[in-house]
């Protein structure tokens, strides 16, 4: 009887330290200076909102706001999808003051990380629409942080949230450039060269999309989209380009519908030349820079541009008058 | 059904109980019916494969108790031999001698093309195929009695918390232990807990969460700097030294709760001082089976026969020509192994102590070898197995000299221990390249990557949270490896149960903290 006192021991101490420590964690999250720490502080205000994956951190934002003189926030994160996005972007619209302008680079929509939307669980005590997107795509990770405090803590998401925890996130930016194998490999036929853009894989997406652009209207904040640079010669590895540019069309229209008929163009080649930019219906603009950073030091590897680069990208946007 | 899954924990929560209300035929038979509902949650089909190794394992054991006249032991004996490596062979070498003779016959201008047969290989085939084994040389050895129970035997086979990755358990050891009742103590529940709660540490914890940054540098490792890859490699060695002795531990662990004492499997395998030593602390149940029934047979360090040898070593020539996918680079392979062969024939005729030496050498190869092939048939395995043969060949020769010279540069004995271990680890490392690397570019583009200590700046490291994380994981291991190699922390958990409840819970916690949930197979589920 003596050793089962021992086991009801390690259940409750167990949970005792788990709870205790989760408080302490959640404190430590909610007071650091990682981006959605700060937005769900409400201490995120901006003149201008940024969306994407890890290419949308090439929006360095200390170089824009010296150009533009502009408040700016960044919702990008490395593989970030765009229901994740929207979810994001509502919340931080009923935390802090609405922005002028939101950017969104629309490479984000060909995959869903399952694993990243789990680790925003970390945040799920400040959202419910947050946790209703984690308890969609992955239920047992979602009821396991409610049994244990310590597991909601359990990510990649929260370790940023350390790291950044007296010091902004604002430069986070890849700082090394492409190393030389890279450069020569870009023609080859590896997984990892292989080119993993295929943009007609997620169909929801676009109707999330959708979804973004009508809280953006109805928020009356002007929303443009982007294609942030890609290393040149890796463009032709990009497939379905056409694809993408026709759905997003329909999808930031407001006569949009979700076709799971619509025609796949498996492995079609890409014509980026047929995407000009260009000033769609509704008032929302669409600007491809996908070849716009030349320089190949401008970039840390294939899809990321480096300091370097987002400066060449950011100079192109002023120019072409995105943040206006 | 793996461990670290949902329907695990249903099946167990169901199973023990059960388990321990019945007596018996009644136990034994549950036991077995488990095993196989465990084996067959994976694939059913193959249920079929395990039933039937059972049986002839059975019968010839039977058959050859009764058989006293040699040649027909032998015989029996060969049946068994034949099905088992049979299987063995044609599940995991199948698809293998499929590609690789085509490619030769479409090399040499012959037309050829591939069966649409794609073998599927089975879990844990060649665990429980060399368990079977051991059982049936036994007894053709005399060294074991025959088992008559075909419940205890089939039990003995397909024992569900060691039939997929083992360890794999000696009839010796194992069979005596099926003779009475095994009852429940809360002494074995603790203990069987407490092991298995460090082996989902290994695994969950530390093997899942290094898994990604090492996928990540061997998909592609041009694209990493050398102190990434450097780090990938470190990170490998630890994910699969934890994916499988956290395997182990699990297993051993449960058979503890369940009655059954099972040997270690693993014993702080990274401390070793040397090559052997290694192979005394490193996948246990494998190094001591192929010892026994292949090293020793063959000679051992005491010498051997051209003829053993031969039987071995003509199959081995045979795989690589096959290997070699062209004729061209067969021709190659056959003249270096000539080469090889003729220089050690040299060498042995000199003295008989040469000789002596040389069997040694070409049994520590052939043992080698054939460890790396049970892995599965691919190069890598097989010159992964060949790296290690040739490490024992060399620390043999040049073991002695470098500890003189140690001894002679007056190096303090925890420096010198501290550099064996180090030279041991680093060399261990180089072989898991190859072992890891889907083919050889990749194996070379990897080391190839590492030395040119190109980029050797922390700001090179791709997912510095990965890094940090693996390393914590890590550095939390060898604390407890470390701790309990200087004050025996087992023992210390054996005797104070305030202590033993503050370990588990801080494991667990751990867990819970940096665990990987994503039931993520074990790496051993694929030999």
């Amino acid at each position: 009887m003596k050793k089962l006192y021992w086991i009801f021991a390690v259940i409750i101490l167990f949970f005792v330290g788990d709870r205790c420590g989760g408080f302490v964690l959640k404190k430590m999250v909610s007071n650091s200076e990682f981006r959605y720490s700060k937005m769900y502080r409400g201490d995120a205000d901006c003149d201008i909102l940024f969306m994407g994956n890890s290419r949308g951190l090439g929006f360095y934002q200390p170089y824009i706001e010296e150009v533009t003189g502009k408040k700016t926030f960044n919702l990008s994160y490395n593989a970030l999808p765009m229901n994740l996005g929207r979810v994001l972007l509502q919340d931080y619209l009923k935390y802090n003051k609405k922005p002028e302008l939101l950017i969104v680079d629309i490479t984000m929509m060909n995959r869903v990380d399952t694993t990243l939307i789990s680790g925003f669980n970390v945040y799920t005590p400040y959202s419910d629409s947050l946790g209703a997107i984690v308890k969609e795509h992955t239920k047992n990770v979602f009821y396991a942080g409610k049994l244990s405090h310590l597991f909601l803590h359990n990510s990649e998401i929260f370790q940023r949230a350390m790291f950044y925890y007296s010091n902004s996130d604002e430069d986070w930016i890849i700082d090394r450039v492409i190393n030389e194998n890279m450069v020569n490999a870009v023609d080859e036929q590896r997984p990892f060269y292989a080119g993993p853009f295929d943009y007609s894989t997620v169909e929801m997406m676009f109707s999330e999309l959708n979804k973004t652009v009508k809280i953006a209207k109805e928020n009356n904040i002007k929303i443009k989209l982007v294609v942030s640079p890609f290393f040149p010669p890796f463009v032709k590895k990009i497939v379905n380009f056409e694809h993408l540019q026709k759905k997003v069309k329909m999808a930031t229209g407001d006569d949009f519908h979700s076709s799971p008929f619509f025609p796949p163009f498996v492995n079609r080649a890409v014509n980026l030349d047929s995407l000009e930019n260009r000033k769609m219906s509704k008032g929302i603009g669409f600007y491809n820079y996908a070849d716009a950073v030349q320089d190949p030091t401008g970039f840390g590897d294939y899809q990321h541009v480096n300091i370097k680069g987002a400066k060449i990208y950011i100079d192109k946007m002023k120019a072409d008058g995105i943040f206006d | 059904m793996i461990f670290n899954s949902l329907p695990f924990f249903v099946f167990i929560g169901i199973f023990l109980p059960l388990y321990f209300a019945l007596k018996g035929k009644a136990r034994l038979l549950l036991c077995l019916i488990g095993s196989y509902f465990f084996y067959g949650w994976w694939d059913y089909r193959f249920l079929s494969l395990v039933m039937f190794s059972t049986l002839i394992d059975y019968v010839v054991g039977l058959k050859l108790e009764k058989e006293d006249e040699d040649s027909k032991r032998k015989r029996l004996m060969l049946i068994s031999m034949v099905v088992n490596l049979g299987f063995l062979g044609f599940f995991k070498y199948f698809n293998f001698f499929q590609e690789s003779f085509i490619s030769m016959l479409n090399d040499m201008g012959m037309q050829a093309h591939p069966s649409t047969l794609k073998i599927l290989l089975p879990v844990g085939i060649s665990f429980y195929t060399f368990q079977s084994m051991s059982y049936t040389i036994d007894v053709y050895w005399r060294k074991i009695k025959v088992e008559r129970d075909f419940i205890r035997f089939a039990t003995f086979i397909s024992f569900f918390p060691q039939l997929v990755a083992g360890p794999i358990v000696r009839a010796s050891d194992f069979l005596p232990q099926f003779q009475k009742d095994r009852t429940f103590t809360w002494d074995r529940l603790i203990s069987g807990t407490g092991q298995m709660i460090w082996g989902f540490f290994k695994k969950v914890a530390i093997a899942d969460s290094l898994a990604p940054f090492v996928d990540q540098c061997f998909q592609s490792p041009e694209g990493f700097s050398s102190l990434h890859l450097l780090i990938g490699i470190i990170f490998y060695s630890f994910q699969i030294y934890c994916d499988f002795s956290g395997y182990s531990d699990i297993a051993i662990g449960l058979a503890r709760v369940m009655g059954f004492d099972f040997p270690d499997n693993f014993r702080t395998p990274y401390f070793s001082k040397n090559f052997s030593e290694f192979w005394q602390r490193w996948h246990i149940s494998l190094s001591s089976w192929l010892k026994d029934y292949l090293y020793i047979p063959l000679g051992g360090s005491r010498g051997g026969s051209f003829g053993s040898v031969f039987f071995i070593v003509m199959p081995l020539f045979m795989l690589s020509i096959f290997w070699a996918g062209s004729w061209q680079t067969a021709l190659i392979y056959l003249s270096i192994l000539a080469a090889v062969s003729f220089a050690t024939a040299i060498y042995m005729r000199k003295s008989e102590a040469n000789k002596v030496k040389g069997f040694t050498y070409m049994n520590n190869m052939v043992t080698m070898l054939l460890g790396g092939l049970w892995h599965g048939a691919n190069w890598a395995f097989y010159f992964w197995g060949f790296l290690h043969g040739m490490y024992l060949i060399v620390q043999r020769f040049l073991g002695k000299p470098f500890g003189r010279l140690m001894t002679a540069l007056r190096f303090p004995k925890f420096l010198q221990q501290g550099t064996d271990i180090l030279i041991v680890y680093f060399f261990t490392c180089f072989a898991w390249v190859f072992f890891r690397a889907p083919d050889f570019d990749v194996a070379a583009a990897y080391i190839q990557g590492i030395a040119s200590l190109e980029n050797f700046t922390p700001g090179s490291i791709v997912n510095k949270f990965w890094a940090l994380k693996g390393f914590i994981l890590i550095g939390m291991l060898l604390l407890v490896e470390i701790s309990d190699f200087k004050f025996n922390y087992s023992q210390l958990i054996q005797k104070s149960p305030a202590f033993r409840v503050a370990s588990f819970v801080i494991l667990l916690w751990i867990i819970a903290f940096f665990g990987s949930f994503g039931a993520n197979s074990f790496i051993y589920f694929q030999f």
